[in-house]
């Protein structure tokens, strides 16, 4: 809009233009509006119903394992024998235990067979 | 800003509900609450950037708050009014620091407003000329012409009496009417 085209008072009143300001709608950034939620969001306190569903895993968990010692003693026991199977202490070694067989002899006897599928005789064969 | 009619939860009733954790109550107190905020800092500030950060900053004391709520005490919008012109006041305080730090002349916020010598709006003369006020003065002109607030609610707000509030709003009043006197021209205004 040009200057000309205003509708130009010829008195200044300072209470309509202090009005006139009022009046006029502040325009939030969509930005800004967007970070405002954000924070919102994170530090919202948690809904009942999700403090519920929280409190009531935790309890069931518990129960089921008879408190939380029991499950810790379970939690711990199974990582330690998941470490003595990935790799397992020399003391082990010379140990004649039923059902034990060393993997590397299983690997050492078949090796060729399990490389070559036999292909490779095959091959000499033709 | 006015009230929406679609949403007729008071301010306090959407903060306990955002307190209770219901995921709605935040935007709509957003969309109710931030463009004032917005507006009451750029008005204090006349820097839209700066007064983006005490809004976002002012909105966040309140998601912080909403817990703690003492429901009855004071109107949602009077607290935050409250907040915002605390924030506002510190940075011009620290503005100010700065400009005697640095041995220079102190910043002339009328200077600083923008060109208004040819394409900016009545809005920005208004805004320049009320930059030229006392910080205490724009801020009860603000908030009782501008925002339209009531003497007892600006009283709360700035922490001081009634009275103190109608004798600011005066002086900061007749101090604007002679300011703008001179921006006649910038205003359109025609010379009597």
């Amino acid at each position: 809009m040009k200057m000309t085209d205003r509708k130009i008072p010829q008195k200044m009143d300072l209470d309509v233009l202090l009005a006139q300001a009022g009046e006029h709608d502040t325009v939030v950034p969509s930005a800004l509006m967007q970070r405002v939620l954000r924070d919102a969001q994170a530090v919202q306190p948690l809904s009942q119903a999700t403090k519920k569903t929280q409190i009531r895993f935790g309890a069931g968990l518990r129960d089921r394992f008879a408190g939380w010692t029991v499950l810790g003693g379970m939690v711990a026991a199974s990582c330690v024998g998941f470490w003595i199977g990935f790799n397992p202490p020399t003391a082990l070694d010379g140990l004649n235990l039923p059902g034990y067989a060393p993997v590397y002899d299983t690997f050492g006897s078949e090796a060729a067979e399990l490389s070559g599928f036999g292909w490779d005789l095959e091959e000499t064969d033709t | 800003m006015p009230f929406d009619p679609l949403s007729p939860s008071s301010d306090e009733t959407l903060l306990a509900r955002y307190a209770a954790g219901d995921p709605r109550a935040s935007a709509e107190l957003a969309a109710r609450l931030l463009p004032r905020v917005l507006n009451h800092a750029q008005r204090m500030l006349g820097d839209a950037s700066e007064a983006e950060d005490v809004a976002q900053d002012a909105m966040m004391r309140l998601w912080r708050v909403a817990p703690d709520w003492r429901s009855g005490e004071a109107k949602v919008s009077t607290w935050l009014y409250r907040v915002t012109a605390n924030l506002c006041l510190d940075r011009l305080r620290k503005r100010r620091d700065l400009a005697l730090d640095s041995d220079t002349e102190p910043v002339d916020t009328a200077l600083a407003a923008p060109d208004i010598l040819q394409e900016q709006d009545r809005r920005d003369a208004l805004q320049a000329a009320l930059n030229t006020l006392p910080d205490r003065q724009r801020q009860a002109v603000f908030l009782r012409h501008i925002e339209g607030l009531s003497n007892p609610e600006i009283s709360q707000i700035m922490q001081i009496s009634a009275r103190a509030v109608e004798s600011l709003t005066a002086r900061g009043k007749r101090s604007l009417a002679a300011e703008l006197e001179n921006r006649r021209d910038e205003l359109g205004y025609e010379n009597d």
